[in-house]
């Protein structure tokens, strides 16, 4: 078996391993995990409602990210199809596709959440839900920073002719993407229905969507950095360059971070902004 | 305990009134206070199931009665302090309404209605 054959296999076999993982049942130390993660108690008739919520979004999220993966390793596939080309895909896209795929993922696994209430008696709380009460706003901030950085950072790369051509233009691209995946992302989460009667239930809800938002904006920070890093790599070029070309392991630890083990109390969010 | 709405389509009462009273009924007994700001539009509606323009109908009778007050990007604001002259009479007007609104489609008459209170009172 050749290389590139050894290759796909092992990226079909983790691909596989990746999504069956992803599609895995809940089990209760993660809820409790989950549970400590956004202060909210969780009853028996509550995890009904959390467990196949999170196992969807999860698998979603995660099928996704294989997606973009296995998209991002075509210069791979092509060595197997038609060695001449594969050099055709090895670019600045195929390599952020992983990121990209995780962002509009976790962007789809909020929306197929959103369910209308059948029942004839309805309540609602009269407490206005904003963005900043699920997520610190912080990387918001740094998500929207990226893409002048990105602008200004492949203006002058292109100035300085580094010889990447158009490739230079994904940065701020995939920068402006991870943008509007995020407020995409956080418009559906914050505006969604609530599924919950009681006040337990609409904290249990509450706790939903700060685990969603979560997961959006550490997937458009982790997009936004690693294409700003591109940029900022090929707008320098030296040796401070090759810092900024390490920069996306950073990235990655800080969307594991946000997406996974921050705590956040949407009560607690709200009364500082109220 | 934060204020909630709830909306019931099986009342006979149209559900932009059941939400105007309730909204009403919560400013004016203090549980909203001045400064509140009420959810968008957006927001409310899709919490209850009903449509934008039944919350439209809703928030321009409160602000037409002065109690809320449309402020462009700051939203739907609580304006009006709660009536402490005729707080008591207000109090019982709307649980009236509330209790009118349960009882949904049994639609009893009033008689009925009088009846039933002279039996709950003993």
């Amino acid at each position: 078996m050749s290389g590139e054959w050894t290759f796909l296999v092992v990226l079909w076999s983790a691909s596989l391993a990746v999504v069956l993982a992803g599609a895995r049942p809940i089990s209760d130390g993660r809820l409790s995990t989950w549970s400590i993660r956004f202060n909210v108690l969780i009853t028996e008739t509550s995890a009904e409602l959390i467990r196949p919520q999170l196992r969807r979004a999860r698998t979603i999220r995660w099928t996704a990210f294989v997606v973009g993966v296995n998209v991002g390793s075509l210069p791979m596939y092509m060595n197997v199809i038609d060695v001449e080309r594969a050099g055709d895909f090895a670019n600045t896209l195929t390599a952020q596709a992983p990121f990209i795929a995780a962002a509009l993922g976790s962007v789809v696994a909020e929306i197929v959440f959103v369910r209308r209430r059948t029942r004839s008696r309805r309540t609602a709380r009269l407490v206005e839900r904003r963005w900043s009460d699920y997520v610190p706003t912080f990387w918001v901030r740094c998500i929207i920073g990226s893409l002048p950085i990105s602008l200004a950072a492949a203006t002058v790369a292109t100035g300085r002719d580094v010889g990447a051509g158009g490739w230079l233009w994904v940065g701020p691209a995939a920068s402006a993407l991870a943008i509007a995946a995020m407020t995409i992302g956080v418009h559906v989460v914050v505006n969604r229905p609530t599924l919950a009667d009681d006040e337990h239930d609409l904290r249990v809800d509450d706790a939903l969507r700060a685990d969603g938002v979560h997961h959006i904006v550490g997937a458009a920070f982790a997009l936004a950095g690693v294409a700003t890093s591109y940029s900022l790599a090929a707008a320098i070029g030296n040796l401070l360059g090759l810092v900024f070309a390490l920069a996306p392991y950073a990235v990655i630890g800080i969307w594991h971070s946000l997406a996974a083990t921050e705590r956040w109390n949407v009560d607690q969010a709200r009364l500082q902004r109220v | 305990m934060t204020a909630a709405v709830t909306i019931d389509d099986d009342s006979s009462v149209p559900p932009y009134e059941q939400l105007r009273s309730q909204l009403a009924f919560q400013v004016r007994a203090g549980h909203l206070g001045v400064g509140d700001r009420l959810p968008t539009v957006r927001q409310l509606a899709g919490d209850l199931g009903l449509a934008k323009n039944t919350v439209v109908r809703a928030y321009r009778e409160l602000e037409q009665a002065g109690l809320v007050v449309g402020d462009g990007r700051r939203g739907t604001v609580v304006t009006a302090r709660p009536d402490r002259t005729d707080e008591r009479a207000t109090l019982i007007d709307e649980a009236t309404q509330r209790y009118l609104a349960q009882l949904g489609t049994l639609e009893p008459s009033l008689d009925e209605l009088i009846a039933a209170l002279r039996r709950a009172t003993g």
